[in-house]
């Protein structure tokens, strides 16, 4: 009943958030300096004065910005995101052709580092071994390295060198590995760094001592009982890494050549096509507000504490 | 409608590429000749990625190197800008050079098995004239009968053919472009894309690839084809790949035949990898260049302008920026722009600090502030100087730095802001610049005119000078008016020459198009505007 409720509020502030991000950036691309036009007809030519105008009637270009607004909102509820400057194809479909790319790398490159950040903290947290150095400089190094310089670090040897994965053949999940672990290593530092700064505290509680007198062993009492605790900030990361990494995948998307929302951003902002540029905006919007509450419900999952506070 | 910028080419203007030196592979069919041409194989490219496979609908950025092999045009321009038959068998213009009559070749097909015929070249032509206003050609009527298809145009226009010849011009099957929506066609796929060309489309992955099968049905090469019938190679794999280092590492570790879009950075490398060779050739257009701003002060004044125009060593920074990718220009068309280049003005300026110092004098401008600089009326000598994202690159920001430098011995404060294409745009119009730089490319001497003529200011085209002088506007005309090459020839020399004289345009430097390709791809040729060109004759040998 209560988390019935609790969600909907949540939906509809949802609403609101989107209702404030296509507003805003309705707004903003109105202060672009750009023609329009001249991003329709393509940035590399000059167009004359009639064709001018008759591409800004098709667009719509020639009426009031407050009913271009209007106009805008209105074809958004009803689903349509409007078609491309530059593609004239459907921003909806733009969108969903690359989205599944998109999300597989995101999806993999998550699951990755969670995976690698779980296990750095429960080998290395509360011991001072040289182990624990290395993969704190490996942490460190991965936070303040570009991830563009990790991905041609990683095609230098990895394909150019060695020659173990392709970046020009389509050769299926050899082709993922380089993205993947390009991403993966990015997000890792922080993911890391957050996840053991956190089983260190746990690991000093007392009902860590307990568990201590029962007799676990060291790996159970971390596996069992401080992991646990590690859980709330690697969700809070890893949805918003995740969210992130939709549209932000570009330098990694762009360095692999790999179809993706990060590029067709790229594109569009590159090339002031701004129905794909607003299309994106929603989109961007529209998954942080999924992810919050996805978030939200999964910490009481996670903490069971909450549970009982919210009842 | 005209190109600029290095990866642009426009529909209405010509190209003709020469090869820079003897040293470099010379298109087409020098490398053929060392061997008997093998058919079959898969040729894979890496280069940038067309946004629309349908070129009438969508812009034509990146389109050439992609779909040129895809599409046929009516008629072929060679290298030394000379025009031969291609799906127009033959074609006749008239004396008051606004009627064209082009006869349409038998038995062409498109890759969905109609005819490509008198008709569909009709509709082709009315298509482009009803989207995209015929590029700038002054179009007033397009008509077919039996297998004649005659174009008749307002004003004399004499870059038409070239313009015809474009790879953006390439026919589409009239059945696709009812069938399909333009969303299906921009996205296209096998069945959807319908040209006539030797290649057609396997599969298109947005984003990634464009693979292409031979047309086995093929048999309408253009005369100027280094060979008749089917192209060599089974498959062309387009793989899009965007980050310049990536393209390069890709044919240098083999995962790739050629790589287009070389930087001048990997030159060095490439040329170290025995199984690579360098490709090369000379960018055709306006070479890389200063436009100046006469409708303000200070650039009005032709003394300041002469005084930049010696107030710094051009020729020596490009040696040193560089990296021998680019030859110091003099001219306002390429050497590469076979029909119309003076050569004669080679070498016509020499770095004179002296000389520049002394006419800034004279123009008044003989006080210096506190930072040293040049003031006159209590105003520093100032130039703000634009330039677009993409039409700048690494060495191009190098050699401008380099330039500040230089223009600061001599008191003169150059700024240049490097800004994305829509606040350009917005700066133009609001004539807030002293000096645009970029480069045009297209092999057409008549480009000249969108960048000279005094009525082709930003808001048709790309007179950015206002340069406004009666003696260039009509050698220009000349040149428009004609298709007789040598009259053609002679007005763009004067053209030019007036444009020396009174430094409308400081050219800078003449640009060069890089490939890096794998010894055993024969035949590569360059098109005429300085792009890949077509993969039909390429072949590998085993």
């Amino acid at each position: 009943m209560h988390i019935a409720r609790e969600l909907l509020i949540r939906i509809f502030a949802g609403a609101a958030v989107l209702w404030a991000a296509a507003s805003l950036a309705f707004a903003i691309l109105q202060l672009f300096p750009s023609d329009p036009v001249q991003v329709i007809y393509g940035a590399d030519s000059s167009v004359t004065p009639e064709l001018r105008a008759a591409i800004r009637a098709d667009f719509g270009l020639d009426r009031p910005v407050w009913e271009q607004y209007q106009h805008f909102l209105a074809r958004i509820v009803q689903g349509d995101l409007g078609t491309s400057y530059q593609q004239r194809r459907s921003v909806i479909s733009i969108i969903g052709s690359e989205l599944g790319s998109t999300l597989t790398l995101a999806s993999l490159s998550v699951l990755l580092a969670i995976v690698m950040a779980c296990l750095a903290s429960l080998v290395t947290s509360g011991r001072r071994t040289w182990l624990r150095k290395a993969l704190s400089s490996i942490e460190l190094l991965s936070v303040s390295t570009p991830a563009f310089w990790i991905g041609i670090l990683l095609l230098t040897f990895f394909s150019f060198k060695w020659q173990l994965f392709p970046v020009v053949a389509d050769e299926g999940w050899r082709s993922l590995v380089l993205p993947v672990a390009t991403l993966a290593l990015a997000v890792f530092g922080s993911l890391s760094q957050v996840m053991r700064e956190e089983m260190d505290l746990a690991l000093e509680q007392p009902f860590i001592l307990t568990a201590r007198t029962r007799g676990l062993s060291e790996w159970a009492v971390r596996w069992r009982h401080a992991l646990g605790h590690t859980l709330i900030p690697c969700i809070t990361i890893s949805t918003e890494t995740f969210g992130g990494l939709l549209a932000g995948s570009i330098i990694t998307e762009q360095v692999f050549g790999r179809p993706g929302l990060g590029r067709i951003t790229l594109e569009a902002i590159n090339n002031h096509d701004i129905p794909v540029v607003m299309g994106i905006v929603l989109l961007v919007a529209f998954v942080f507000v999924t992810l919050n509450i996805v978030a939200d419900l999964l910490y009481r999952l996670a903490d069971p504490r909450l549970r009982v506070s919210a009842a | 409608m005209v190109g600029f910028g290095s990866a642009a080419v426009s529909t209405r203007m010509a190209g003709l590429a020469l090869c820079l030196s003897s040293a470099f592979f010379c298109a087409p069919g020098v490398a053929a000749a060392q061997d008997k041409p093998q058919a079959g194989g898969t040729l894979r490219v890496v280069t940038y990625e067309p946004l629309c496979l349908d070129q009438i609908e969508g812009t034509s950025r990146n389109t050439q190197t992609a779909l040129q092999s895809i599409y046929d045009r009516l008629v072929s321009e060679s290298l030394d800008g000379k025009f031969h038959s291609w799906l127009a068998s033959e074609w006749a213009i008239s004396e008051d050079q606004l009627t064209y009559a082009f006869t349409i070749r038998d038995g062409v097909t498109f890759h969905d098995g109609t005819p490509l015929n008198a008709e569909a070249v009709r509709f082709n032509l009315q298509r482009w004239l009803d989207v995209k206003k015929a590029g700038s050609a002054p179009v007033e009527s397009i008509s077919s009968k039996d297998n004649v298809v005659t174009v008749k145009l307002r004003t004399a226009y004499s870059p038409f053919l070239h313009d015809l010849s474009e790879p953006t011009l390439g026919f589409i099957s009239p059945a696709s472009i009812q069938k399909y929506s333009k969303e299906e066609r921009c996205a296209g796929g096998p069945g959807v894309t319908a040209g006539s060309g030797p290649f057609k489309v396997a599969s298109r992955t947005p984003g990634r690839d464009l693979v292409l099968e031979r047309n086995d049905n093929y048999n309408w090469a253009p005369a100027d084809a280094a060979h008749q019938g089917k192209a060599y190679l089974d498959r062309v794999e387009l793989r899009f790949l965007k980050e310049d280092s990536v393209r390069v590492g890709a044919v240098e570790s083999n995962q790739a035949d050629i790589a287009t879009g070389v930087p001048a950075i990997s030159v060095e490398d490439i040329k170290s990898k025995t199984h690579l060779k360098l490709l090369q050739t000379q960018q055709p257009g306006i070479p890389w260049s200063f436009w100046l701003n006469q409708s303000k002060s200070p650039l009005d004044d032709v003394r300041v302008r002469e005084a930049l125009r010696v107030g710094a060593d051009y020729a020596g920074l490009i040696d040193a920026v560089f990296l021998g990718t680019a030859t110091p220009a003099y001219a306002a068309l390429t050497p590469a722009v076979a029909l119309g280049h003076d050569p004669s003005l080679e070498k016509s300026w020499t770095f004179d600090e002296k000389k520049a110092k002394a006419l800034l004098d004279e123009a008044g401008w003989s006080k210096t502030d506190s930072q040293g600089f040049r003031v006159k009326d209590g105003k520093r000598l100032t130039l703000r100087g634009i330039s677009a994202t993409p039409w700048s690159n690494q060495q191009r920001d190098l050699y401008a730095q380099g330039l500040k430098a230089a223009f600061a011995a001599i008191g003169v404060d150059y700024v240049r802001d490097v800004i994305d294409f829509g606040s350009a745009d917005a700066r133009f119009k609001a004539n807030d610049y002293d000096i645009v730089d970029t480069s045009q490319a297209a092999g057409e001497p008549n480009l000249l005119y969108g960048a000279f003529y005094s009525t082709e200011t930003w808001d048709k085209n790309t007179n950015w000078g206002f340069v406004k002088d009666k003696d260039l506007d009509g050698a220009l005309a000349d040149g428009l008016a004609t298709t007789d090459r040598e009259k053609r020839i002679a007005a763009y020399t004067a053209a030019q020459k007036i444009i020396a004289e009174k430094v409308y345009l400081i050219p800078i430097a003449n640009p060069t198009v890089l490939l890096a390709v794998n010894k055993k791809v024969q035949g590569v040729t360059f098109g005429t505007s300085g792009q890949i060109g077509s993969y039909y004759d390429v072949w590998l040998s085993k």
